[in-house]
């Protein structure tokens, strides 16, 4: 370690040798005292401008994307993800993937986790049916009644407790 | 009531067969591909409709993304992005003096005991007339603060439904009219009952000389380019004319933006000092 | 089949035109911050009675009174000495891989490594706060499939044998601050116009795990690596793939040089997205120092 940091010290101090503007190195440096750009005008150190393709195509493969994939069809997924089904026209109601292509249900937690409620979002089309159907399901998982919240304009439910992934795994298997 | 909806019935489909002949003709207008299509709601359709002359000429159907112009209308969220667009840039200059500022109030007025009066250190004290205010209006205040990213885009997309929803939206091919006289332009407004108001909306912000020099006398007929499309220029005019250009531009933004990759980086806490 | 925001805008066809005259915000989401008057508002405005409640000179917090507080009690505990300097690898499990994977966020056909995690959007890191790099866990070795040239900067025995037994190769390897800067957001990196630094060595107390071929550290031993995964294959019981008779081989073996940042590109380089052209440095002593 000693031996690259003695090799570094060497470099730079030849660095500064070199017709470069080696500016003073500003700790803390703000906005109103850093320097205006100045044109350096006739640089003297030795460069190349290329074009190569090759190179330019590393260049657009870590710049980042602007907007999200779609993802590719497969036929398994090891991660359990799993796409929308196509019949989604004919169905009574509909719930919309997230911009990430996931299950919009998620989990409030407030008062110090004790406070649990399930949120499904992004609902449209007859939202009493689901929550019909959703409490059928429910019941058969809990022995207290389920208690849940409709809002039709907004288009979400929330349900008192935490079953994000029960309901998950049943929207999963219906195809949403 | 029926003097509001009879002026909107007047471009419903029932009427528009029987004035088809007239009003149609077979200019090809391209149909218009949307991005990111919606899987449970269907396109809209609206008509795509003429300039050149003051009677009303239905060029073609395009079709309009649901997302954009089908939203669910959270007149809420209108009222929040129309509080944030006027507050945004207030400044408050409103101000009033503090006890040590208004002019005089050092000495002690009366000794401390003695005289049964009440103790009192200072002439210009809150509690005294004329004296300084203690939790008022302090110049300048200023009343910026960011709506939610996602609130905005919302705000928009609700605005753009319920212009739509209500038949206040016009789409044209182009700004190109074909005199530079206000008259024309007065009458093809009156004719089609486009409402007192109406607001152009073109994709840049040079405009055709002809509509600029005819929109330049009149106060309540304005032109926009889509840039400057807001919340509450869409309410204050009765009208939207935007042209089939404008509405490509919009509807690839706002999609563009619900599908961004880096959304993280403007979802948190608005930073003014950092890029 | 009734969707309620077509219900809405059905029922806004035959109400009034909207205009800024007739919108309001929900009712009870904004209250005023007027001061209460009256019998329940007034009073004494929720202050109580006398003591530093009412009169607004409360006790700083953490104090008890006058006897040695809580935060005071205890000195420095030596085992959290040099807590705030150390190293932090923020976690990602390999179920999160899987899934960016399958949801076409990262790209399988390209070696993965910090920079493509990072410009999916989804893992944020924070160099700033001693953050350097990922922690792959182990949660979803088990469903683990992909065949991916992988490199990150912390990974447990399980991790790499779940990497090598779905056929792909997983490398450590550490990034200094200034690389990470230049990482997080290469589009902004490259508008600055700053050459592209050279990556720095791991510091002392780093090179043990980075020469460590157990570890597949980047700057260990390339035979004894292969050794390793023989070893490894043997202790979790599966067939170590052949990856030589392998399609993807030559993606599979791709490696960056210890001081490289960037796949492709070498340090010194300046890339001008305006034009799209990459400025090589020439002179003899700034060659040198980029490639030393």
């Amino acid at each position: 370690m000693s031996v690259i940091s003695t090799k570094l010290r060497l470099v730079i101090n030849n660095l500064s040798k070199i017709n470069l503007r080696a500016k003073q190195i500003i700790r803390h440096g703000g906005y109103y005292s850093s320097e205006y750009l100045e044109d350096l005008g006739k640089v003297s150190t030795k460069f190349e401008v290329t074009k190569d393709p090759v190179d330019w195509k590393c260049v657009e493969n870590i710049l980042p994307r602007k907007t999200i994939p779609e993802p590719v069809k497969k036929d398994e997924y090891p991660s359990g993800w799993q796409p929308q089904a196509d019949d989604m026209q004919s169905r009574p109601y509909y719930i919309e993937r997230t911009r990430n292509h996931l299950i919009p249900v998620y989990l409030d937690l407030a008062q110090h986790n004790i406070r649990r409620h399930t949120i499904i979002r992004r609902v449209k089309g007859d939202i009493w049916l689901l929550e019909k159907e959703v409490t059928e399901f429910l019941q058969t998982l809990s022995n207290k009644p389920i208690r849940l919240q409709v809002n039709e304009f907004a288009g979400f439910i929330r349900i008192n407790g935490d079953f994000v992934n029960a309901i998950k795994y049943w929207l999963k298997n219906k195809g949403y | 009531m029926l003097a509001n909806i009879l002026p909107k019935l007047r471009n419903t489909t029932s009427l528009c067969r029987y004035f088809s002949s007239a009003l149609t003709t077979n200019e090809n207008i391209e149909p218009r591909h949307l991005q990111y299509p919606s899987v449970y709601q269907k396109p809209r359709q609206i008509w795509v409709e003429n300039l050149d002359s003051i009677d009303e000429r239905k060029l073609g159907l395009i079709e309009l993304h649901p997302t954009v112009f089908a939203a669910n209308p959270r007149i809420d969220i209108i009222h929040q992005n129309v509080r944030w667009q006027q507050l945004y840039r207030y400044v408050s200059y409103a101000h009033t003096k503090l006890k040590f500022e208004v002019r005089g109030g050092g000495r002690k007025p009366w000794p401390q005991k003695g005289l049964g009066k009440a103790r009192h250190s200072s002439i210009r004290s809150p509690l005294w007339k004329g004296g300084g205010i203690a939790h008022g209006p302090r110049s300048p205040t200023p009343h910026f603060y960011m709506l939610p990213f996602y609130t905005r885009i919302n705000g928009l997309t609700s605005t753009l439904s319920i212009k739509f929803a209500q038949d206040d939206l016009h789409v044209v091919d182009n700004l190109e009219l074909p005199t530079d006289e206000k008259s024309f332009l007065e009458e093809l407004v009156k004719s089609r009952n486009w409402g007192p108001s109406v607001l152009f909306v073109d994709d840049t912000d040079i405009m055709p000389r002809n509509i600029t020099a005819a929109t330049d006398e009149i106060k309540h007929i304005n032109l926009m380019p889509v840039y400057g499309l807001n919340v509450y220029s869409m309410l204050k005019y009765e009208t939207l004319v935007i042209t089939r250009s404008a509405i490509d531009l919009i509807e690839s933004k706002i999609l563009e933006n619900l599908n961004r990759n880096d959304d993280k980086t403007f979802t948190g806490k608005y930073k003014v000092n950092q890029v | 089949m009734s969707k309620s925001a077509d219900k809405a805008l059905n029922l806004l066809r035959s109400l009034p035109r909207l205009c800024l005259g007739n919108i309001r915000d929900n009712p009870g989401s904004r209250s005023s911050r007027k001061r209460g008057r009256g019998q329940h508002g007034g009073d004494k405005h929720g202050a109580g009675n006398k003591g530093s409640g009412q009169r607004q000179n409360y006790m700083r917090l953490g104090y008890e009174t006058g006897n040695n507080p809580f935060y005071l009690r205890f000195p420095n505990e030596p085992y959290y000495k040099g807590h705030h300097l150390k190293r932090q690898y923020p976690p990602m499990s390999m179920l999160d891989l899987q899934r960016l994977i399958d949801l076409n966020r990262l790209d399988m056909s390209k070696p993965i490594d910090l920079v493509a995690i990072l410009n999916t959007g989804v893992f944020k890191l924070k160099p700033d706060q001693h953050q350097f790099g990922v922690n792959l866990t182990d949660e979803g070795a088990d469903i683990f499939k992909a065949k991916i040239n992988l490199e990150v900067q912390w990974a447990s025995e399980l991790v790499i044998a779940a990497v090598e037994k779905a056929g792909g190769v997983i490398t450590t390897a550490y990034y200094d601050q200034h690389s990470l800067q230049a990482m997080l957001n290469t589009r902004k990196f490259f508008e600055r116009g700053i050459p592209i630094p050279r990556r720095m060595t791991p510091p002392a107390d780093a090179i043990e795990y980075y020469t460590d071929p157990t570890k597949r550290g980047y700057l260990a031993d390339p035979e004894k690596i292969s050794e390793e995964r023989l070893v490894l294959a043997q202790k979790y019981g599966y067939t170590l793939p052949k990856i030589e008779e392998d399609k993807t081989y030559e993606m599979l073996t791709q490696r960056k040089d210890p001081r490289q940042i960037f796949f492709g590109l070498n340090p010194g380089w300046v890339v001008n997205l305006r034009n799209k052209v990459i400025l090589k440095p020439q002179e003899e002593k700034l060659v040198e120092f980029y490639q030393s």
